[in-house]
C-alpha cells in the first residue's frame, strides 16, 4: 500500500477487521514509523494516517487544465458609468429599491453608459423578481449581461429568444419562453414564420398559446397567415384569430362588417347653400352569414336598453374604423360627432366610434374625440395618447377624475410640471391610505425632485391620517432626494 | 483617524447581518437625527427612536469603535452604522463641536483602558493558588485527552464507514466531555468532525484529516515537554489554552499598513467568532484577527473589509505566527496594489513551508496573480497563467460573482483554502480591491 486511497479504504474497513501492514504508508512515513514498535495497531495506524495526511497535503501539485473551457466576456466599448452613479446603484440594489433601480438604469441607457460588470449578479437577482427591469437591465448591462446570463438558467431571460435549439427540442414551456422573447423583443416576423412552420404538428392548446404569443407586435404582415387559419382551424382557435383580425381595417372580416354597416347606416348631408343639415338614418341590420356571428357580433343583446338589432349594429360600429363614416359623408369629425350627439338615440354611437378609434389606434380620431369631449374625461383616450399628450390631457381633466387619471398616469414616463405635481399632491396627500409608499415609488418618474422641499405644505385634515401622511412624506422625501442624486450622478 | 476612506459598501460590510445593514441605510438621512456632530476624534448624534428619549450614538474615530444607548444586542447597531453612513454621504450635515460630556467621558474611558492595557503591570499573583489551579486543569485535560484518544482508536478500530450513521449523541457526548476537561479547542474540533459533509464525494479524506488532527494534538500534548517552544504554544492554543493577555501586551508590536482582505462570521453554540484576514503591505505577511463574543456582547474592534488600516498588531506565539491582536489603529486608507504569488505552484510551496513549521493550520490565505475561472466538465476551476488549476470553492453564486468581476479574464485574487480547493474572497480590478459577493 502506498497511496492515499489505499489508506482511506483501510480506514473505512477498520483495524478490527483487517490489520494494516507496517509498510502501509508513503515511503517517507514508513521510515519515520519503522522504529515505533511500542504501540497497538490503532495507535500505529492513527500515527501513520496523521503523518500521511500532512505529507499528502504538503505534496499537492496543481493539475493541468490546458483543455478546460475558458470564457471571456465579449468586447464592449460603451463607457462605464461614474463611480458616484455606481455607488448609488449598489446602495439601491442593497435596498432592493426596484423602482429607483429601474429609474437609474434608464438614466444610464439614456446617457449611453453601461453598468459596472461587478453589479450584474445583483442586477440579475432583482430582475428575476421584477420583470419590468429586465429590458433596461439588459440594455445597461450590454453584451456582457447576456454572456453572464448564459451561465445560469434562472437568468435565462437575458438570452431567451436566441437559442433556436430550445424551439426545436425544448419542453413546451421552454419553447413558449423562447418564442415569446423572439416575438416581443427580437424578430416578430421570424417568430411568426417559426410558428407557421410547426403549426400543423401542434395540438389545440399549444396553438392557442402560440396565438397568444402573436398578440405582441401584431401587424399587417401577419394578416395573410391569420386569414388562412380561418379555413382550417377549429372554433376555439378561430375565435382568437377573429379577435386579432378585427383590429385591421384591411382584414376580410372588417370588410364584411363595413359592407353590412354601410347598408344600414346612412349619413346624408344637404348639398344646397341653404341646407347643410346632416341627417342620419339607421336601419336594422340583416345578418345571414353565420361567420359574422362567429367572429364576435352578438345575436342577442345583453343590454336592457338596446334591442338585438341595435346591439348587433353597435358591435359592428365598434369594429369598423370611424374614419370611414366621416370620409363617406364628406364630413369633419367634429360635425359627425356633434350630429350624433344631438340625437338622443344616436348618442351611444359616439362611444362605439371611440372604442373603434382605440381599436384601430386612429390618433386623428382620438384627438377629435378629445376636442369634442372637452368637458368629459375619456379614459381609453387617455390610455392611447402618447406620453406628453396624455399628461396634458389627463391634467386638464384631473380635478374631477383624480383616481382614474392617476391610474393612467402610472404608465407614463413624462414628468409633472411643478404646478401639476402640486395639484396631484394636494389630492394624494389627503388620501394617504389609498396612495401609499408603493404608489409614490411607482410614480417616481413623474414627480420633479424639487417638489420635496414643499411636501410639508400638503396633508390630510384628519389627525390620524396626518400621522400616516407624515411617514409617507418622509418616504417621499427620501425617494425624491435619491432621484435627485441619480440625475446628478449622470450629469457630472 | 479619518473615516473618509470608508465607502458605503465597506460600512455596510461591518453590519452584523443584512437586517442591520438595511436599517442602517434608512437611518442615513439627516431627518432621522435630532443632531449630528463631529470632532477629530469622534462622531456623535442623537437619533429619534420609538421611545421618548433619542438614542445617543457615538463613534470613536481613533479605532472605529461604536457605542449606542439603544437596547439592540447587535453590534455595531443600526444607529452606529447609520451615523457613519450619513457622515460618508453628507459630511456637511455634521457640525464641528467639542464632544459633550457623554461622548468625552466614553472617549476618556476608552483611552484610559487602552493605555492601561498597554502599560498594565502584572498584578501580584497568589503563586500557590495559581499552581493549584494549573495542576487541577492539567489533570483534567490529561484525563480528557486519554478518553479522547480511546474514542479515536475505537473509531478507527470499527472502521470509519460507520461514522455517517452515528447518532448525534455520539459526537455531542465527546464534545461535552472535552468542555468538562477544560479543552474547548478539542471540543470544537470534535464538533467539526461531526459536521463532516457525509454526502460529499470525498468525505472520507476530510474525516481522516480532521481525525488525524485531533489525534496528533492529543499525542503532542502528552509529549509537550519534548517539543520546541513555539510548537508547544501552537499545541496549547489548539487544545484551548488562551494566550496570556499580559504577555501580548508586553510584546513588541508590528506596525504596518494592514489590508483588511475579508471577514467571516462563524457561529458555534452560543459564541460568535469574527475572523478578519489581514495582509501587511510592508511585512508581506498574513494575519488573522479573531474576536469571540458570547451572544449579545459587543466585539472590541470592527474593521471594514476592502480598506487598509495603518495599525500595530501583536502576533500570538506560534511556530508560524499568524493570529494577531490589534493594539493601535492610526488611519484607514484605500487598499494599495500588492505583490502576489505568481501562480499556484508558488502558493503550494508557501503552503508546504507553512505546514512544515505548523501542521495544524487547515485553511490558509493567499494572494494569487493571473487567475481565470474555467470549467472542466461540471467543475469550476481557478486556473493560473501556466494552465494549472485548483477547484473553486464557495458555491455557484461565488462563481457567478467572480465571472462578473473578472469578465473571465485573468485577475489577482485573494483566496482561502487548502490543497487543491480554494475559495476566492476578493479581487483586484483596475487597481481597486473588491470583495466578491455570495
Amino acid at each position: 500500500m502506498s497511496n492515499w486511497n489505499d489508506l482511506v479504504n483501510a480506514a473505512m474497513i477498520g483495524t478490527a477487521k483487517k490489520t494494516v501492514p507496517a509498510d502501509a504508508f508513503f515511503p517517507e512515513v514508513n521510515d519515520l514509523l519503522r522504529h515505533d514498535n511500542s504501540a497497538d495497531n490503532e495507535t500505529l495506524f492513527l500515527r501513520g494516517l496523521a503523518l500521511s495526511s500532512v505529507y499528502r497535503r504538503s505534496g499537492v501539485v496543481p493539475d493541468d487544465y490546458g483543455t478546460a473551457a475558458y470564457f471571456s466576456c465579449p468586447p464592449d466599448n460603451t463607457p462605464e458609468c461614474s463611480d458616484r452613479a455606481s455607488v448609488l446603484l449598489q446602495t439601491l440594489l442593497n435596498d432592493r429599491a426596484s423602482t429607483l433601480v429601474h429609474f437609474w438604469l434608464e438614466q444610464c441607457v439614456a446617457k449611453k453608459l453601461r453598468v459596472p460588470y461587478r453589479v450584474l449578479p445583483d442586477l440579475f437577482d432583482i430582475a428575476v423578481a421584477h420583470p419590468e427591469l429586465r429590458k433596461a437591465m439588459l440594455a445597461a448591462g450590454g453584451p456582457t449581461a447576456g454572456w453572464l446570463a448564459g451561465f445560469y438558467s434562472v437568468w435565462d431571460f437575458a438570452s431567451a429568444g436566441t437559442d433556436y435549439n430550445t424551439w426545436n427540442h425544448g419542453k413546451p414551456a421552454e419553447r413558449l419562453t423562447f418564442i415569446t422573447a423572439l416575438r416581443e423583443d427580437i424578430n416578430p416576423d421570424e417568430a411568426r414564420e417559426l410558428i407557421k412552420a410547426t403549426w400543423d404538428q401542434e395540438n389545440e392548446n399549444t396553438k392557442k398559446a402560440l396565438l397568444k404569443v402573436m398578440h405582441s407586435n401584431l401587424g399587417e404582415k401577419d394578416l395573410p397567415w391569420l386569414e388562412s387559419l380561418l379555413k382550417t382551424e377549429k372554433v376555439a382557435v378561430r375565435r382568437i384569430v377573429y379577435e386579432y383580425l378585427r383590429r385591421f381595417a384591411t382584414s376580410s372580416i372588417v370588410q364584411q362588417y363595413v359592407q353590412i354597416a354601410r347598408a344600414v347606416f346612412v349619413i346624408t348631408k344637404g348639398s344646397s347653400l341653404l341646407n347643410k343639415k346632416v341627417v342620419i338614418d339607421i336601419y336594422p341590420p340583416k345578418i345571414t352569414d353565420s361567420e359574422i356571428f362567429e367572429s364576435g357580433i352578438p345575436k342577442q343583446s345583453k343590454d336592457a336598453d338596446a334591442s338585438n338589432e341595435q346591439a348587433m349594429f353597435e358591435e359592428l360600429i365598434k369594429n369598423i374604423p370611424p374614419s370611414i363614416w366621416a370620409r363617406e359623408a364628406n364630413l369633419q369629425q367634429e360635425t359627425l360627432l356633434e350630429t350624433l350627439g344631438s340625437h338622443r338615440k344616436h348618442k351611444r354611437l359616439i362611444n362605439c366610434m371611440m372604442q373603434a378609434a382605440v381599436q384601430f389606434r386612429d390618433t386623428e380620431w382620438l384627438t377629435a374625440f378629445g376636442r369634442y369631449s372637452d368637458n368629459q374625461y375619456v379614459n381609453p383616450l387617455a390610455e392611447m395618447l402618447p406620453d406628453a399628450e396624455r399628461m396634458s390631457y389627463c391634467m386638464k381633466h384631473f380635478d374631477k377624475n383624480e383616481a382614474e387619471v392617476l391610474q393612467v398616469l402610472k404608465n407614463t414616463r413624462h414628468q409633472f410640471t411643478t404646478e401639476q405635481a402640486r395639484r396631484v399632491l394636494r389630492f394624494t396627500s389627503k388620501n394617504p391610505y389609498q396612495y401609499k409608499r408603493d404608489y409614490y415609488a411607482d410614480m417616481i418618474w413623474q414627480f420633479p425632485e424639487e417638489i420635496r422641499f414643499e411636501l410639508g405644505a400638503y396633508g390630510p385634515d384628519n389627525n390620524n391620517a396626518g400621522y400616516y401622511w407624515n411617514t409617507l412624506r418622509e418616504e417621499l422625501e427620501k425617494l425624491l432626494a435619491t432621484k435627485e442624486q441619480i440625475v446628478k450622478s449622470f450629469n457630472t | 483617524m479619518s473615516v473618509v476612506a470608508f465607502t458605503e459598501q465597506q460600512i455596510l460590510d461591518m453590519a452584523p447581518d443584512a437586517s442591520a445593514a438595511s436599517s442602517a441605510k434608512s437611518l442615513a438621512h439627516e431627518a432621522k437625527w435630532v443632531s449630528v456632530h463631529q470632532h477629530e476624534k469622534a462622531l456623535w448624534g442623537e437619533c429619534k427612536g420609538s421611545g421618548a428619549k433619542a438614542y445617543k450614538t457615538q463613534i470613536d474615530l481613533s479605532a472605529t469603535a461604536f457605542k449606542c444607548s439603544c437596547p439592540s444586542r447587535k453590534f455595531p447597531c443600526k444607529h452606529g452604522l447609520g451615523l457613519l453612513l450619513l457622515y460618508v454621504r453628507d459630511i456637511d450635515a455634521f457640525k464641528t463641536a467639542e464632544p459633550p460630556d457623554w461622548v468625552a467621558e466614553w472617549l476618556k474611558k476608552r483611552e484610559a483602558r487602552l493605555t492601561q492595557q498597554a502599560t498594565k503591570a502584572d498584578k501580584p499573583v497568589d503563586a500557590e493558588a495559581q499552581a493549584k489551579r494549573k495542576a487541577k486543569r492539567g489533570a483534567r485535560i490529561e484525563d480528557g485527552i486519554e478518553e479522547l484518544q480511546r474514542w479515536c482508536k475505537d473509531l478507527i478500530r470499527a472502521g470509519i464507514a460507520a461514522a455517517p450513521d452515528k447518532e448525534k449523541d455520539f459526537w455531542n457526548t465527546m464534545s461535552r466531555r472535552m468542555i468538562d476537561a477544560q479543552a474547548p479547542g478539542l471540543a470544537l474540533l470534535v464538533r467539526k468532525l461531526a459536521a463532516t459533509d457525509f454526502n460529499a464525494e470525498n468525505w472520507q479524506t476530510d474525516f481522516i484529516d480532521q481525525l488525524s488532527l485531533i489525534y496528533t494534538l492529543t499525542e503532542s500534548y502528552q509529549r509537550i515537554g519534548t517539543l520546541p517552544e513555539p510548537v508547544q504554544h501552537d499545541v496549547r492554543s489548539w487544545i484551548g489554552f488562551g494566550q496570556s493577555q499580559e504577555d501580548l501586551r508586553t510584546r513588541e508590536a508590528t506596525r504596518d499598513l494592514w489590508i483588511v482582505l475579508g471577514r467571516r462570521t462563524e457561529f458555534d453554540q452560543n459564541v460568535t467568532a469574527q475572523r478578519y484576514w489581514f495582509y501587511g503591505v510592508n511585512t508581506k505577511r498574513f494575519a488573522l484577527n479573531i474576536q469571540y463574543q458570547v451572544a449579545g456582547r459587543t466585539p472590541v474592534l470592527t474593521f471594514a473589509p476592502g480598506t487598509a488600516v495603518d495599525a500595530e498588531v501583536v502576533f500570538y506565539d506560534s511556530a508560524f505566527p499568524y493570529r494577531v491582536a490589534v493594539r493601535t489603529q492610526h488611519a484607514v486608507t484605500p487598499v494599495p496594489e500588492v505583490i502576489a504569488c505568481a501562480n499556484w505552484n508558488a502558493v503550494l510551496e508557501n503552503e508546504a513551508a507553512w505546514a512544515a513549521q505548523q501542521p495544524f493550520q487547515d485553511e490558509k490565505p493567499f494572494i494569487v496573480h493571473g487567475i481565470r475561472p474555467a470549467q472542466a466538465g461540471n467543475t469550476w476551476m481557478l486556473v493560473d497563467e501556466q494552465a494549472k488549476g485548483m477547484k473553486l470553492k464557495g458555491g455557484f453564486a461565488r462563481t457567478l460573482h467572480l465571472l462578473a468581476h473578472s469578465g473571465g479574464y485573468a485577475s489577482t485574487l485573494f483566496v482561502v483554502g487548502k490543497e487543491n480547493e480554494y475559495e476566492p474572497i476578493g479581487i483586484w480590478k483596475s487597481g481597486t480591491y473588491y470583495l466578491l459577493g455570495t
